[in-house]
């Protein structure tokens, strides 16, 4: 283990220094012009940060930028820079223009995501059509995370009624998906190509729910499980957990502050030390009670409440405890779902139904709770 | 757990349930709460009509999936009264959503489209954006599509944003008659609901479909009282939400969201 984190922390020396050496190229106040498309655009608090190649500004004014918009920069090279040690330079006292587009030249990236986006559209259109609203907004928010559809009215109660983690392509779907290909795979070929089957599959669905930071962190691990599976060795999750977040922490630091990055290790403690603690705790004195426990979801529920019930109240001040109650109606019927939803996609009309009647099922008990 | 058992439960259960959904032959007139717009769902057994779709998809698919059997993914007819966003802004929508039966959106005047005992009277034609004929800075809004709904001894009159200049053009040609409800013209604008055509109508309902907090102030203070004065009942989806009006067999039924 001491040998593990020695090299561990080599390696994220190393990354620090390569960041170090890149940032060291500028020179400290000085003003310069930078020209490009924009690589990244979010809201950070009231602030809209800017990313175009390794240039990152704090743009106050307004935040309605598109990404690939072709852009020109002129601001100073911060001397107060945060991260220095990730090549990561930030200009003060920005000017931005928009430029006008330069004929296109699409670059594979860029047509890859656009495929991408292109087939996750499609897959949501057949929601649109065959089911009404909110059920069809609310079914590709759980089995896509694809929040567009979702009315601001269906948000705020799911907020309330403490489920709005179902419309968020999340671990546990990540592990549906995998489980449910590699299961099937099982029967048709070797164990090795399953596995490799199932990490494919886990890396398509990752890309069409668009690559959040709970749904990558999910497919690493659970890419790392099957593959331990594959060579015998045993899997320690929280090994995993731990490594993972490492990892991802590694790539972008400042999903330190994301919210959804939290929450979502928070999530995966729960389930992955918590839960199976509270089980072999009370597992021999109160197996039969186990054993409901365990199979409504409560349990899964209750762990994942207590590990990110602290990260909630940090973040937005208030615990929804009435989300015990919803989650233990909603979250058994999540990978029925799944199942469903995904079936509509190769025969809508027959699947609409069940898909339709649990997503109207859900929609009840989020308004029930919601109010 | 016995599962033979919990599926015969479930089974029974969703039989319940799409009996309580299947359509019950009664004519429903539903004016959609789509904001600052206009949205009138017309349902009877398992056919729709659709007249305007107004600003908000979301709005729109929201009433749409309360009215309509969720199996039901047709719409037989859609009239566009004329092209402004209030009136058609979740068109594009509704194609990609719905099966569309037809869209109408310039009919002749006096054309007539039935389904069963149900028919739909267009009393003035309206215009479409490219209208060739279509004079450079023409009010769309006295252009607007006017149909008139008859059931039975139901009817009901939709008359988009039509003003006091086409009201009184209508009254002169002698096409009105005493309506059961008048979806008010233009939202509650003042320059609309003159006294002599609310008479002529003398509804007995009247729906304005008005935005809550709109930046127009509709509905008109004036408008009020001219309803008032012909002594006819108003519900505004600002503060109603959906409208809904049931006809069965000679009986009115007024049900409301809120």
């Amino acid at each position: 283990m001491k040998g593990r984190l020695i090299f561990l922390f080599l390696i994220l020396v190393f990354r620090f220094s390569l960041g170090f050496a890149e940032s060291s190229k500028y020179q400290q106040n000085s003003r310069i012009k930078v020209t490009g498309n924009i690589d990244n655009v979010y809201q950070y608090n009231t602030e809209c940060i800017i990313v175009v190649g390794r240039f990152w500004i704090n743009y106050r004014n307004e935040c309605s930028f598109s990404r690939q918009a072709r852009v020109q920069i002129i601001g100073t090279i911060d001397s107060k820079v945060t991260d220095r040690f990730l090549g990561r330079l930030w200009l003060d006292r920005a000017e931005l223009s928009v430029l006008p587009d330069k004929p296109k030249v699409v670059s594979s990236v860029s047509a890859f995501s656009t495929n991408i986006e292109a087939v996750r559209e499609k897959i949501v259109n057949v929601y649109r059509r065959f089911l009404p609203e909110p059920e069809s907004g609310l079914v590709a928010g759980i089995i896509l995370g694809y929040k567009k559809d979702i009315g601001r009215e269906m948000y705020e109660l799911m907020v309330k009624s403490g489920t709005v983690h179902i419309a968020v392509a999340s671990g546990y779907n990540i592990m549906l998906v995998g489980g449910t290909v590699l299961s099937v795979c099982f029967w048709l070929m070797k164990r090795k190509w399953a596995s490799g089957v199932a990490i494919m599959a886990m890396l398509f669905y990752a890309l069409e729910a668009g690559g959040e930071p709970p749904v990558i962190r999910a497919v690493i691990m659970a890419g790392a499980v099957f593959w331990a599976a594959v060579v015998g060795r045993k899997a320690v999750s929280w090994w995993i957990l731990m490594v993972t977040g490492w990892l991802m922490v590694l790539v972008e630091p400042l999903l330190l502050v994301s919210v959804s990055f939290q929450l979502s290790m928070a999530a995966s403690v729960g389930l992955m030390v918590l839960e199976p603690m509270i089980s072999s705790k009370l597992g021999n004195s109160h197996e039969k009670l186990m054993e409901i426990l365990g199979g409504s979801g409560f349990l899964a529920s209750i762990s994942t409440m207590i590990t990110t019930a602290p990260i909630i109240w940090w973040h937005f001040g208030r615990m929804s405890w009435i989300g015990i109650l919803s989650n233990i109606l909603i979250l058994p019927l999540v990978p029925i779902l799944m199942i469903t939803g995904a079936a509509m996609q190769v025969v809508p009309r027959v699947f609409s139904y069940p898909t339709y009647a649990i997503a109207h099922w859900m929609v009840g008990v989020i308004r029930f709770f919601g109010v | 757990m016995n599962w033979k058992r919990w599926g015969i439960v479930v089974v029974l259960l969703n039989l319940i349930w799409l009996w309580q959904q299947w359509p019950d032959g009664k004519l429903r007139v539903i004016f959609c709460d789509v904001g600052q717009g206009d949205a009138s769902l017309v349902v009877l057994g398992s056919f729709q009509a659709l007249i305007d779709t107004g600003p908000s998809e979301r709005k729109l698919f929201a009433c749409l999936g309360k009215e309509i059997p969720f199996w039901d993914r047709q719409i037989d007819l859609v009239f566009i009264s004329h092209p402004q966003v209030d009136h058609d802004g979740a068109l594009k929508g509704l194609l990609t959503r719905y099966k569309i039966g037809k869209v109408i959106e310039k009919a002749g005047n006096n054309d007539r489209y039935r389904y069963k005992d149900l028919y739909f009277d267009i009393l003035l034609g309206g215009q479409t954006s490219n209208d060739e004929e279509k004079v450079s800075g023409s009010d769309e809004n006295e252009d607007s599509m006017v149909v008139s709904l008859r059931y039975f001894g139901f009817s009901a009159l939709f008359t988009a944003d039509i003003g006091e200049k086409t009201e009184l053009a209508l009254l002169d040609t002698g096409v009105l008659k005493k309506t059961t409800v008048l979806k008010v013209p233009h939202h509650g604008s003042k320059f609309s609901s003159s006294i002599s055509f609310l008479e002529r109508l003398s509804p007995k309902l009247a729906v304005i479909s008005v935005g809550a907090g709109n930046s127009y102030g509709h509905p008109n203070g004036d408008t009020l009282m001219r309803l008032d004065q012909v002594k006819t009942k108003v519900l505004r989806t600002d503060l109603q939400g959906n409208v809904g009006v049931i006809y069965d067999a000679g009986k009115i039924q007024v049900f409301t969201e809120r």
